[in-house]
């Protein structure tokens, strides 16, 4: 299995009241194509961190992200939004969908993100299909003209997995998915990420303090201090 | 001119033409009659009877209130100046052709039509002055004569006469004569006295002042018909203050034959009367010049309003970016550039200008073309004038479409939105998308 994603010697600092927290202390991490990896850890020890460094969404005081065979470190701006919006997926705990658009136009997002705006019109229909498509995936297909407002726990979460997965991103990170669920919802989001898994290949990252969770996942990374301590990989 | 009532009885005797407002005040009937005096020299009064044929009504509150037409006629006898006016006016169908047709008509009194005689269709300026062995030659200016010697280098023209008179002006301790030949085309029988004078400046523009005719050093010649007149400044140099004057630094000397008779084609002007052609906007210039200062002032107020109205729209956005600080986090998270965000908060403040716009401007449109009607409606049911006439001059109140003002006013707010948007698309742009995810 080949690495996908590859952190090497990464320190994160945050400057807080003059004084540097470090919360990331030379972490190494590879992550596989096509596997669910799970994250475990104390809190405070840094999972969401490293989530938003592998994510992009951040960038590290010290050492290197490296996205199939390329440097991350160094990209602009604008290049890291790009790799965002068509390689990555992000699914949150507490779902993040935008209040004041529909499940369907929420999924349809990273989409009309992707179009260039004179390109939008031509390209709306097939977006809205794949968007479709997945909703239906998801079984929320008679909840596709709802606003989130007006959907449950585990339909904004599958809402949210939907949207993740919307330009077919080859990486979705998921940050404590079912941190805000009950039980049997929660067991509902894991068999749709499975299969989403087994259909489509995507790989998983999955942030989670749930150890029933973390015992299904191809392997389980944890951490300690700042870095990963262990890595254990479950029987199929 | 004869007036007709509206059953068509003429009048019997002379007849009058009051203005509307003044019919109104005090209830002046066709066929009523009208008494009207004027001052003579003894100070005493002289009345004429009128009779009433009917109101007119031209809008300007002004005329309407206090004048009243007459016959010419009538109005020479009432006046004692027969076979003479005292002004002429001139109504134009075009009010922006105000200017040309002003300039037209001085141009008729002073140029076109020569000072001393009348003019003769296609002839050349018959007017020919020489000083002494140089020629002069009427100039643009018409009652105006500056000195300008035949030749064809203007400068070398300008040199001959400034050296003439400076000649003249270095034998100072001698009385000098410059004689200045008028030469009259035989047809000529009238021999009019110029009344002018001579101006000398020098280099700093300091003007001189010399010949003045009445103070005397001066000799008029006049030979019985035609031909040549004389004009001799006599102790030329000793006039007043010359002694403070370089003869070498002379730069121009100008004949000035203003006040003299003039003759413009059948109108006669009398002696020593200057015309003055006066527009409307030159007799209200007080009032137009009040006018000018109002509506700047409007425009520093109204930019002020301007400016305020920007800084609400940016308070607003501001609020906005603080209100979809997740959405925006979650936009980033999705992909977003902050090129992107910055371009939804532009667009923004680009939508709510040209809406705002839209309206504000449909809105003006149709108070200024509607203003007049709402006045009415205003009067009729309050009973109360918002302009009334006696204040406003005009007993409606005009308006002015502009598509060049529209499009400016449009334009203005779309980028004055624009604008208050820069500031927060930027705050926008800058957020940290973990912290704008986290933020509640």
């Amino acid at each position: 299995m080949s690495d996908l994603l590859v952190a090497q010697g990464i320190v994160k600092e945050y400057r807080e009241a003059g004084r540097a927290l470090r919360v990331l202390d030379g972490l190494d991490l590879a992550i596989h194509q096509g596997e669910i990896l799970a994250v475990t850890g104390p809190s405070g020890v840094g999972k969401s961190t490293l989530l938003h460094l592998l994510g992009l969404l951040d960038t590290p005081t010290r050492g290197s992200v490296t996205y199939a065979g390329a440097q991350l470190g160094v990209a602009s701006e604008r290049v890291r939004a790009r790799l965002r919006n068509t390689e990555l997926g992000f699914v949150f705990q507490f779902y993040h969908l935008l209040p004041d658009l529909s499940a369907l136009e929420n999924v349809m997002l990273p989409g009309m993100i992707r179009t260039n705006w004179l390109a939008w019109p031509a390209a709306r229909a097939d977006v809205r299909r794949q968007a479709l498509h997945l909703l239906t995936e998801a079984g929320l297909a008679d909840r596709a003209d709802y606003p989130p407002t007006e959907l449950s726990g585990g339909e904004k979460q599958r809402v949210a997995i939907a949207r993740a997965l919307v330009n077919g991103p080859k990486i979705v990170f998921c940050d404590e998915p079912t941190g805000n669920l009950d039980e049997k919802t929660s067991e509902q989001i894991h068999k749709l990420l499975w299969k989403i898994n087994r259909k489509m290949g995507t790989t998983f990252v999955i942030v989670t303090h749930d150890e029933n969770l973390a015992s299904h996942c191809h392997r389980v990374a944890r951490m300690h201090q700042g870095k990963v301590s262990e890595i254990t990989t479950n029987a199929k | 001119m004869t007036f007709d009532h509206e059953n068509g009885l003429k009048p019997t005797g002379p007849a009058v033409l009051v203005g509307f407002q003044l019919a109104y005040q005090f209830d002046l009937q066709p066929g009523a009659p009208l008494s009207i005096t004027s001052p003579t020299p003894l100070l005493t009064f002289e009345a004429k009877d009128f009779e009433v044929v009917g109101a007119f009504r031209c809008g300007l509150f002004e005329y309407d209130s206090q004048l009243v037409y007459v016959s010419l006629r009538d109005a020479q006898n009432l006046l004692g100046l027969p076979g003479r006016v005292t002004s002429i006016s001139v109504a134009l169908r075009d009010i922006r052709r105000l200017d040309q047709a002003k300039a037209a008509i001085q141009k008729a009194i002073r140029n076109e039509t020569p000072i001393y005689e009348p003019a003769r269709p296609g002839g050349a300026a018959p007017l020919q002055v020489t000083a002494g062995t140089t020629a002069l030659k009427k100039t643009g200016a018409g009652t105006r004569l500056e000195i300008a010697p035949a030749g064809p280098d203007p400068a070398q023209r300008a040199r001959v006469i400034i050296d003439h008179v400076a000649t003249a002006l270095k034998k100072a301790d001698n009385p000098t004569t410059i004689a200045i030949d008028f030469h009259y085309p035989k047809s000529e029988t009238r021999t009019p006295r110029p009344l002018f004078r001579v101006v000398l400046r020098d280099s700093s523009g300091t003007e001189f002042y010399c010949g003045e005719p009445k103070r005397g050093p001066a000799r008029w010649t006049e030979p019985d018909q035609g031909g040549t007149r004389r004009w001799d400044l006599v102790n030329f140099a000793s006039a007043d203050g010359l002694d403070l004057l370089d003869p070498a630094d002379i730069r121009q000397a100008v004949i000035d034959v203003s006040g003299g008779p003039i003759l413009v084609s059948s109108l006669r002007f009398e002696d020593d009367r200057r015309v003055a052609v006066k527009s409307w906007r030159d007799k209200r210039a007080n009032l137009l010049r009040a006018v000018g200062i109002e509506r700047r002032i409007l425009t520093v107020i109204m930019g002020v309003v301007v400016v305020i109205a920007g800084f609400g729209i940016l308070a607003i956005l501001w609020l906005m970016v603080k209100e979809k600080t997740r959405d925006i986090g979650i936009l980033m998270s999705l992909g977003a550039t902050r090129g992107g965000i910055v371009r939804i908060f532009l667009m923004n403040g680009a939508m709510i200008g040209l809406l705002g716009g839209g309206l504000g401007l449909a809105a003006g449109w149709t108070l200024s073309v509607k203003l007049n009607w709402i006045e009415d409606r205003i009067f009729e049911l309050f009973g109360w004038r918002v302009f009334p006439s006696s204040i406003y001059y005009l007993d409606r109140m005009p308006h002015l479409e502009s598509p060049m003002q529209f499009g400016l006013m449009a334009l203005t707010a779309v980028v004055v939105s624009l604008l208050a948007a820069v500031w927060p698309a930027i705050r926008a742009a800058r957020l940290n998308p973990i912290e704008a995810l986290r933020y509640e």
